[in-house]
């Protein structure tokens, strides 16, 4: 803190350094997205809400016009595995007479943005969903994470399809 | 029973007062003139305004954005990135096919909200892969191109912060600011 206090310029540093483009933009892009062969972009968003709400999604965030929507869940994050490694840990550490905190994930909040375009030389409509999360651990302390694994957006836009051709609709 | 209410009360009322205060966030706004801020922030594209908007949109996410509000007609989006960045843009027809995109960042840390006032910041960290988005040339906006000016200021302060807060998540703790997460070891941007 008292470092950020002397340095005038930490706000534009921090901006810089956090701000940057991601060096694998392109490569996320094309795996969080998908291209669906409908033409009304209004359907594929009251499906893609539906999707998130059945994932225990709280939509904090609509805007048709412009092909967003963004929301959020809470998740308890304790893995067993986790904890009983650390509590090992701390025990084999204590024999050695070496104090340890054991630390393990405790909460964790998902979050969501979605957004939708319109291909309309090819009547279809592209989505992009990227989930990120930020997990606080049993210390007080928080990381943010990206959740890019391809399964994630995959799993869910199989779940748009599938909610899509329930209705009767072919994209 | 009188008794009872007037100990329940006390109590309640020794609770409230021993309760910590939560600060609000002071905004700090860049000292450097407004024409200097303005002309770092803002460009113009040579598109309508809805495909500039969408532009704008697709940009944030590229650069790893949560877009927490949207709004077609006022024309504003902001957006967080790693929680302690915030971007807030506006979008304005010029003309036919001209719009104005005005940007404005701000760091928040330590109960405070700094504005960005680093033209770098603007032009390599957001106006440029506009720019590649959209596959468009941006142009400086002359100096009476004057886009949304002083509300913009106020865009970033995204709708159901309060309810956020109260999330383990974004509780103000020893380390859970941007110090921890921006510079961390364990942060994936």
């Amino acid at each position: 803190m008292a470092g950020c206090q002397q340095n005038a310029n930490w706000a534009n540093e921090f901006a810089l350094k956090a701000g940057a483009p991601l060096p694998n933009a392109a490569q996320l892009r094309e795996r969080e997205s998908a291209r669906f062969a409908l033409r009304n972009e209004t359907t594929l968003l009251v499906e893609a809400t539906a999707v998130l709400q059945d994932l225990g999604f709280t939509v904090e965030e609509s805007a048709p016009r412009l092909g967003v929507l963004a929301g959020a869940k809470d998740r308890d994050a304790t893995e067993v595995g986790q904890v009983a490694g650390q509590i090992a840990i701390a025990v084999g550490l204590a024999l050695l007479g070496v104090q340890y905190n054991p630390v393990w994930d405790k909460d964790q909040l998902i979050r969501v943005t979605l957004t939708t375009f319109p291909l309309r030389s090819e009547g279809a409509v592209k989505m992009r969903v990227s989930f990120e999360r930020i997990v606080v651990n049993n210390q007080g302390l928080a990381r943010a994470e990206r959740l890019d694994a391809p399964e994630f957006s995959t799993g869910f836009f199989e779940q748009v399809r599938k909610g899509l051709a329930s209705r009767g609709i072919r994209a | 029973m009188k008794m009872r209410s007037f100990t329940v009360l006390a109590l309640l009322l020794a609770l409230v007062a021993c309760a910590p205060q939560q600060p609000a966030n002071t905004f700090v706004a860049s000292t450097k003139p407004a024409n200097e801020l303005r002309s770092m922030q803002t460009r113009v594209v040579e598109a309508d305004r809805e495909t500039t908007a969408r532009g704008v949109i697709a940009t944030l996410q590229d650069l790893g954005y949560r877009i927490t509000r949207a709004d077609a007609e006022a024309g504003t989006v902001s957006a967080t990135r790693l929680t302690g960045l915030r971007l807030a843009a506006t979008v304005e027809e010029r003309s036919r096919n001209q719009t104005i995109v005005r940007a404005n960042a701000s760091v928040l840390a330590l109960g405070r909200e700094t504005q960005v006032d680093d033209p770098n910041f603007y032009q390599a960290n957001f106006f440029v892969p506009l720019g590649n988005t959209m596959s468009r040339n941006l142009m400086v906006a002359p100096p009476d191109g004057s886009g949304p000016a002083a509300r913009v200021r106020w865009l970033n302060v995204c709708r159901g912060k309060d309810k956020r807060r109260q999330h383990p998540a974004n509780r103000r703790l020893p380390g859970r600011d941007f110090l921890s997460e921006g510079f961390g070891d364990h942060v994936e941007y």
